[in-house]
């Protein structure tokens, strides 16, 4: 009798499965077979318990919210699926993008099914299930008259982009500006509310909350999607230890649900896009997916590779953070050391932060003395209008003179960084040789009549130094128009590697030094020059 | 037309308001700090070392960079996020430029005191239109606002502009709006040289 109860036993669990649902249902049965004593096995411990815990979203409008005390939307729909498909119950937990992964590792759930896309990088500490049940592109939203055709429209304006999207690093590498928020709901209200003049997330969350049927009216009136790229697929996320159990049940469940169409109707019900989930049902249709009671690999897509690749010095810098966090407690990371576009991105701020100041002080002089000559000049139309001009630059907001360097400029020529770097030096050496020249004027006033330019500008020292100090610590505002200085560039590496306290610290440090050599040389030659008269 | 140049015109000045606001709150700031540090500073000894040093690290933080850094401490912690109902690009605004406040306000007040320990009050007195000055120069630097997001007049403009589509009509935009900060601004300089030539003049 219990040769025959192993034989039939056998033959089940060896048999050749005709779909995919069988080839689960299967593998569910040979676990409950196993017994309940001592469950070795994530999915074991799973039927033992009678329930699956899921960490969803619970802001994330049509796919998981949390309103009136209860979780709705398409992943929600999914989680109960799946948990049906095993036969359990499904228990939901709230996660956020950035715990996701730390309480699945942690044991706290069972399963990830929060928007969470599937990138090499992860794959290194959760597994992926395959087929993916979802994908989404980043999307940039903008005002409906607003003409973006492609990336060359997009370089020097400015986008709002979510905190730690890799994504981001593309917006970086076509000059367009970024403003950074850590919450999506915060970015779609700086929108409604003119604080951002373009958004960019996952298309699926601005489908449904700007400029979709299913959101608001104020907002899809007026916004519309421009641009799309580095289309992302979805998966939901397994410990790595439950890979050959939970893992294997859970990719034929989802190959079932996508061959069956149950997919598409969920995504349907849910005012989705399905034309993923359409292209997913026809692949996952063909015979050959079915291979010795798994889901083919030809069959199932890919990780997206968006991570940045490392650079020399890298293992030597995790080795710097590894050491601050175990011996001072320090949690410090810098991005812009271990990535190669990171580093490359820093090492351009760096350069084009000195050659701002450099330059910035250099048109401070010059124009400085330009406008002196101007307001000295021996006819008095030229004074008049040398004192116009004084006035005008004097007088007018840094951040406006920018802009209508930048318009006039791109006016005739096309928009480049080098383009923005050198209107930048031009404007901040116009507002502040104002002041310069000015003050020479004054100088030259109360002095006594016959002395050359260089000595009036030797007795004017202190409001000169003003000036090209004030020019200093003026050249960061050329971020504004898509200078790519320090600032610049540290807010784009923020923007995808998600870190900021180190990167602030950075950028602060670095200016605070430069603006202090400024101080220190400027003095040390005024002093010097001053004994020459 | 016209009716859409007044709409532009009354917005335009409605988020010049903000301007000021700032400019309002950042000089009170700077005055609550600036003075006990003025009188750190006349007290002489180590007080004297510890307040000048902070005032000159304060005076080489470019207010653009602190702006940024302060928007990505700030808006990010849960705590304040969650604690307070606040603006926060405006306050962070406010914070960077009261660091920028505070040290000229200090300097100022320092200048005044000295004067008033020489009894020669009308130079002391003097440390009034500085302020106005230091004000003028706050409502001025408000415009970096715009980089994080505060709704104000350069702000409005550049929100405005991005709406035309023509390249010429942008450029005429943003000089009618930077010729209206320069005529503010030269009549408020205008009035404060008129102010300071009286006081001084009743200098001994």
């Amino acid at each position: 009798m219990a040769v025959l109860l192993l034989t039939t036993f056998l033959s089940v669990s060896n048999a050749s499965a005709d779909t995919f649902a069988q080839a689960a249902q299967q593998k569910i049965e040979e676990t409950r077979k196993a017994g309940c004593e001592k469950p070795d096995s994530s999915l074991a411990d799973i039927l033992c318990r009678q329930t699956i815990r899921f960490g969803v979203r619970a802001n994330y409008r049509l796919f998981g919210e949390f309103a009136n005390k209860e979780f709705k939307g398409f992943e929600i729909d999914l989680s109960h699926l799946l948990a049906k498909r095993l036969g359990v119950k499904a228990e939901l937990f709230p996660v956020t993008a950035a715990d996701r992964i730390e309480k699945l590792l942690d044991r706290q759930i069972d399963v990830v099914l929060a928007t969470m896309a599937h990138t090499v990088a992860r794959d290194a500490v959760v597994h992926f299930i395959r087929p993916h049940y979802y994908s989404s592109p980043t999307t940039v939203v903008g005002p409906k008259g607003l003409n973006i055709q492609g990336w060359e429209d997009l370089a020097g304006k400015s986008v709002c982009v979510p905190l730690g999207n890799f994504s981001n690093i593309v917006f970086s590498q076509h000059s367009v500006r970024l403003l950074i928020y850590d919450r999506p709901d915060r970015m779609i209200d700086a929108l409604r509310m003119g604080a951002c003049g373009m958004i960019a997330h996952d298309r699926s969350l601005l489908l449904a909350n700007v400029f979709g049927p299913m959101a608001a009216k104020d907002l899809s009136n007026r916004f519309e999607e421009k641009l799309s790229f580095n289309d992302v697929p979805w998966g939901i996320g397994v410990r790595k230890d439950a890979k050959d159990d939970l893992g294997v049940v859970l990719s034929l469940i989802m190959a079932d649900l996508h061959q069956s169409g149950a997919l598409q109707n969920l995504a349907r019900a849910h005012q989705l896009d399905i034309g993923f989930l359409s292209e997913q049902r026809k692949l996952l249709s063909n015979a050959k997916c079915m291979d010795k009671n798994l889901v083919a690999q030809e069959c199932l897509g890919a990780a997206a590779d968006l991570s940045d690749p490392p650079t020399i010095i890298a293992p030597s810098v995790n080795l710097f953070e590894n050491w601050l966090h175990t011996h001072a407690g320090l949690t410090l990371k810098f991005p812009m050391l271990v990535g190669e576009s990171a580093a490359k991105l820093f090492v351009l701020g760096i350069f084009v932060s000195l050659l701002l100041v450099a330059g910035s002080i250099l048109t401070t002089l010059v124009f400085a003395f330009l406008f002196f000559k101007l307001l000295s000049a021996r006819f008095f139309i030229v004074r008049i209008f040398g004192n116009i001009v004084v006035q005008f630059f004097q007088n007018s907001p840094i951040i406006l003179l920018l802009v209508l360097g930048y318009l006039i400029i791109t006016f005739m020529t096309p928009y480049s960084p080098i383009l923005a770097v050198l209107v930048a030096i031009v404007v901040i050496g116009l507002n502040n040789g104002a002041n310069g020249g000015s003050s020479m004027k004054e100088s030259a006033m109360v002095s006594e009549k016959g002395l050359n330019t260089l000595t009036i500008a030797i007795k004017a020292n202190i409001q000169l130094r003003a000036a090209i100090i004030n020019a200093a610590k003026a050249s960061p505002v050329a971020a504004f128009i898509g200078a790519p200085e320090l600032l610049a560039v540290l807010t784009d590496i923020t923007s995808f590697s998600g870190e900021r306290i180190t990167t602030y610290v950075i950028l602060s440090i670095f200016y605070l030094a430069l603006v202090q050599t400024v101080v220190i040389l400027s003095g040390r030659l005024a002093a010097r020059m001053s004994q020459h008269v | 037309m016209f009716e859409a140049f007044l709409n532009l015109a009354a917005g335009f000045l409605s988020a010049f308001l903000i301007n000021i606001e700032v400019g309002l709150y950042s000089l009170f700031g700077g005055i609550l700090l600036g003075f006990p540090l003025t009188w750190l500073r006349v007290k002489g000894g180590w007080p004297k070392k510890v307040s000048e040093a902070f005032i000159t690290l304060l005076r080489a933080f470019p207010a653009f960079v602190l702006m940024f850094a302060l928007l990505n401490f700030l808006s990010y912690s849960a705590y304040v996020t969650q604690h307070f109902n606040l603006n926060i690009p405006k306050m962070v605004l406010i914070i960077a430029l009261c660091v920028y406040s505070t040290a000229v306000v200090s300097d100022a007040a320092q200048d005044s005191w000295n004067y008033w320990q020489r009894a020669d009050y009308a130079q002391a007195l003097l440390i009034i239109p500085t302020l106005f000055r230091i004000f003028t120069i706050l409502v001025m630097s408000s415009s970096i606002g715009a980089a994080i997001g505060v709704q104000d007049a350069v702000s409005f403009t550049i929100g405005r502009m991005e709406e035309i589509p023509d390249a010429l009509s942008r450029i005429w935009l943003v000089l009618g709006a930077t010729i209206f900060f320069v005529m503010f601004f030269s009549i408020i300089r205008f009035a404060l040289y008129q102010i300071v030539q009286r006081l001084s003049s009743k200098t001994p």
